[in-house]
């Protein structure tokens, strides 16, 4: 469990911002990797680049991030007290959402605190899978089945907002023509590093069956 | 630190982004971390609620709203009962942008634009040296006349905006009003020395609306008024080309030619005086002008008010006398953006017009009619501690070329021209989408990248983000704490945006703290050595109230400023209600009130084009949010009216994708056919055609009207003229 929570882990910390650091992030997920799988080869640096300044960054050009809540609905459950639910809880696209909500209630009990890059995304797939990693040190296989279910069971709908960003960024001028080739690349590596980490929590998780 | 050893060992790359030693023992627990589990937990215990007061945003009507929070995280909003505005309820809107705070669609840090064209991010400390750096050479070369501010009104903003361009010496600071109700309130200010007045709702027998929409453009109360009126009989009339949402209330629906309301409201005027249906006694003791009006008015006759406005002479005429039969309980409606706060050539004249009919009714200040109330505002506060800034000693750029323009606003667009000539270099825009809504967005951008340095300060990346040098984030409405905001009227009132709920991203910053870090950076930091919460005390104590008690209660009536219905003492010149301006007169223009044509006639084939808002929208603004982008969508409210005989004689069906086109633009958009509209005139609503990647939901949806319109200026008041435009429509076949 404990290595192939770590090929989990250290694929979802492709999705953090590195900056020059890049290469060491894709060496460690290379390294990590388990069962015949692979973990995808780093991109060149400019388009590792765009995709961490336009793609991975909230308010950049074409922000798409891997933060649970803005794939999920907004919240779920009543406002206790005889309240209903919060007025726009079926809305998708909003951050700190229930899960957020969920897992800074884990990061709690767990007495881990979130930085303050993350602070508006605490159920970021960096960190999630993060936390997924921690329980299998610990041994305790419930609690990572449970994240996974729970918590990174939504992969398909942020790979489909990557692939309508790409499918639209053709047909929306961008400030600068000379980006949009690196752009497309960096959306289409985005894409590559969801379906590898995607297979990796299924590998995760069908071991834990 | 075993713990801390495991947290590094789990990632090859020995870099963790969780802080601190995880609990073993947590980690090792079994059956507590589910999801299920935390609801259920969650559904039990009472979550940490708080109520807390505010001040909507999702336009300048700035409604009181409570909002609920759980554990920190919004709720609900709902409209708070004691505001005069809102009265109990939000709008949709008001509603919708609620969402703002936790949008993906923000920006969360500044921004720095390169020289190609993109943005990177850049530290506070970094974009205010540079601003700092920039303006000081700005000043040097050109003197603090080549700098301005362009702001949409908001309570701490008008403030700081003012206060830091005076600071640097300038007097540029300017509104949206040019495109928005410069010219109605220019107008109304001539005729009767305010600039705005409001209709004796519960007490009128007839209201009549020239091309205002309050089930469109919503404010709550406003609408509550109307529903109010129209229960109690009174007879609404809907003067527009197009029957807008208000139809729900409206006894009539007069369509017009688009820009000839004036000859409809000359028309009116002529049957009042010729047929002595006016009131004499207000006429003889408050007016001057009124013989130079009635002489100039015999030539407006029903007919020819017919022939330019195509209403029908009878309909005038009836209206007429309807309107004298009511008087003084009755009134035109004010209006604001809609057909003359920025539309004609004639629209100065349009709001003077409106003044004259109800100068002639008398209804001015008498139950049921026309009501100028006062305003509350701020006193004198402690000169210490809150250090006067002196005069800018050059006067506002465009002041000079548009003397009619209303002083506590300006025209914007001498900004556009002052980039253009080279006399504007440095340009700040605070909550303000100039260039996709206040003249044609091809212009400001020529205009913008002419000019040395442009600041913009936005919650979103907006058109006018794009073309910036810095963008700075706001933290949106519910995270930021704003100056007192006073409310005039009958009662009067003063209200106070507070934050809600903590800011979602550290990296935004409330309205004041951003102009204090920019004056600092620009070396006037000395104008501000105090924090909001001070001034807001401050000024709250001259009115006799304190920040803590309006905190507590989000709104506090204050001392009643005794209204009484009555002829209102007219604060112009003359001290009466004006027929005949002398400030008109020096600007060049007729100084009695009469006619003025619309500039562009449609030639045969082509339409006039009208735009107008739609009740989930505040124009541009509001367009990536995404539950209002959901309804426009759903809805396809993106779309091109016509009108159905129109459409037939076009070949088109509803749905059909057309090429709009004018001087200056062409573009395909559905089309709506409807029976709503007065053939010969197309309808496109006024938010959509956003162009900016950032703001992904809006981006590339429907048209923007302001792309079709020549940037043209209305004499002597800078309006932008937003209607004085002739297009075409054809059928795109697939
Ligand atoms: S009218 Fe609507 S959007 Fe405007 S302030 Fe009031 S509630 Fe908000």
């Amino acid at each position: 469990m404990q290595k192939r929570a770590n090929y989990v882990r250290a694929l979802g910390a492709l999705f953090a911002l590195w900056g020059a650091d890049y290469p060491a992030a894709y060496e460690g997920a290379q390294a990590a990797a388990v069962d015949g799988l692979a973990a995808p080869a780093p991109p060149s640096a400019a388009v590792r680049r765009r995709l961490e300044d336009e793609v991975l960054t909230l308010g950049a050009l074409a922000a798409t991030l891997p933060v649970e809540s803005l794939y999920k609905p907004w919240a779920s459950m009543s406002g206790g007290d005889g309240d209903g639910p919060a007025q726009f809880g079926a809305a998708r696209n909003l951050l700190l959402g229930d899960s957020a909500q969920h897992m800074r209630a884990l990061y709690d009990g767990l007495e881990l605190e979130v930085p303050p890059a993350y602070e508006a995304m605490p159920d970021h797939v960096a960190l999630l899978t993060e936390v997924a990693c921690l329980y299998a040190e610990a041994g305790n296989g419930e609690a990572v089945r449970a994240l996974l279910a729970d918590h990174l069971d939504w992969l398909g709908a942020y790979e489909d907002a990557l692939a309508t960003r790409l499918a639209t960024l053709g047909a929306r001028p961008l400030p600068v023509a000379q980006h949009h080739d690196e752009l497309t690349a960096a959306l289409a590596h985005g894409r590559e590093l969801t379906g590898a980490l995607t297979r990796a929590i299924h590998n995760l998780s069908q071991s834990l069956r | 630190m075993q713990e801390k050893e495991a947290l590094m060992r789990c990632n090859p790359t020995r870099r963790t982004f969780l802080k601190g030693t995880a609990a073993t023992a947590a980690l090792a627990a079994v059956g507590t971390c589910s999801v299920a589990t935390w609801q259920a937990e969650r559904a039990e215990a009472a979550g940490a609620k708080t109520q807390g007061a505010s001040l909507c945003n999702g336009c300048s009507s700035k409604c009181g709203l409570v909002a609920t929070t759980l554990d920190g995280r919004l709720w609900t909003v709902e409209g708070m009962e004691e505001h005069p505005y809102s009265k109990g309820t939000l709008c949709g809107r008001g509603h919708g942008t609620a969402q703002w705070a936790y949008s993906d669609g923000r920006l969360t840090q500044p921004m720095k634009r390169a020289e190609d064209g993109s943005f990177a991010p850049i530290s506070w400390d970094d974009a205010f040296a540079e601003i700092g750096a920039k303006v000081q050479e700005i000043l040097a070369e050109a003197g603090p006349e080549a700098l301005a501010i362009v702001q949409d009104p908001r309570p701490s903003g008008k403030y700081y905006s003012k206060r830091f361009m005076n600071a640097l010496g300038s007097a540029n600071v300017y509104t949206h009003a040019a495109a928005c109700n410069l010219s109605k309130e220019s107008g109304i200010q001539e005729a009767t020395g305010a600039s705005n007045y409001s209709v004796d709702f519960p007490n009128t027998k007839m209201v009549v609306f020239i091309g205002r929409s309050y089930g469109d453009g919503i404010r709550p109360s406003s609408v509550k008024s109307l529903a109010g009126a129209a229960d109690k009989g009174a007879r609404v009339v809907i003067v527009d080309p197009r029957l807008n949402n208000t139809g729900i209330f409206a006894t009539d629906w007069v369509p017009i030619k688009p820009g000839t309301d004036i000859a409809l409201l000359l028309g009116i005027a002529n049957v009042l005086v010729t047929n002595d249906l006016y009131d004499h006694e207000f006429i003889e003791q408050f007016t001057v002008g009124f013989p130079e009006f009635a002489a100039q008015v015999a030539e407006y006759t029903p007919a020819w008010a017919e022939g330019i406005c195509d209403v029908p002479a009878d309909t005038i005429v009836e209206l007429a006398e309807a309107l004298a039969a009511a008087a003084p309980a009755c009134a035109i409606e004010p209006s604001w953006r809609a057909a003359f706060g920025c539309a004609y050539q004639n629209s100065f004249e349009t709001a003077r017009a409106v003044c004259a009919v109800n100068a002639l009714l008398g209804c001015w200040g008498q139950k049921g009619g026309a009501l100028i109330t006062s305003s509350p505002k701020a006193g004198d506060v402690d000169p210490v501690k809150f250090p006067k800034v002196p005069e800018p000693a050059v006067k506002r750029v465009g002041d000079a070329e548009f003397p009619l323009a209303l002083s506590g606003t300006g025209t914007n667009l001498a900004v556009l021209n002052g980039c253009n000539d080279g006399t504007v270099q440095g340009v700040f825009f605070y909550n303000s989408n100039a260039v996709q809504g206040y003249a044609q967005p091809a212009k400001w951008r020529e205009a913008l990248a002419k000019a040395k340095l442009v600041v913009t300060i936005d919650v979103q990346m907006s058109e006018t983000a794009l073309v910036s040098d810095y963008v700075l984030p706001e933290c949106t409405v519910l995270e930021r704490m704003e100056l007192p905001e006073f409310i005039g009227g009958k009662k009067h009132y003063v209200a106070l945006r507070t934050p809600v709920i903590d800011r979602v991203h550290p990296e935004t910053k409330p309205c004041d703290e951003i102009f204090v870090g920019l004056a600092e950076a620009c070396g006037v930091g000395q104008y501000f050595p105090f924090t909001i919460e001070e001034l807001a005390d401050a000024q709250l104590a001259t009115v006799g109230t304190s920040l803590d008690a309006v905190r507590e209660a989000g709104i506090v009536e204050l001392a009643d400023p005794g209204f009484e219905f009555g002829t209102p003492t007219f604060k112009t010149p003359t001290e009466k209600f004006q027929f005949t301006s002398a400030k008109v007169a020096e600007a060049g223009l007729n100084p009695v009130i009469g006619y003025v044509p619309r500039l562009v006639e449609p030639a045969a084939g082509e339409f006039s084009l009208i735009g107008g808002k739609q009740g989930i929208h505040s124009h541009t603004m509001t367009l990536n949010l995404e539950a209002l982008n959901a309804i426009s969508r759903e809805y396809q409210l993106e779309r091109l009216w016509m009108a159905a005989s129109d459409a037939a004689e076009l070949g088109i069906a509803d749905g059909d994708t057309v090429e709009l086109s004018s001087s200056e633009a062409s573009g395909r958009v559905a089309v709506k056919v409807t029976e709503r509209l007065k053939p010969g005139v197309l309808f496109l609503p006024t938010h959509y055609g956003s162009t900016s990647p950032y703001l992904t939901r809006a981006q590339g949806f429907g048209l923007n009207m302001m792309d079709f319109i020549p940037l043209h200026l209305e004499p002597a008041v800078g309006s932008t003229m937003s209607q004085e435009v002739a297009v075409t429509v054809r059928k795109v076949e697939d």
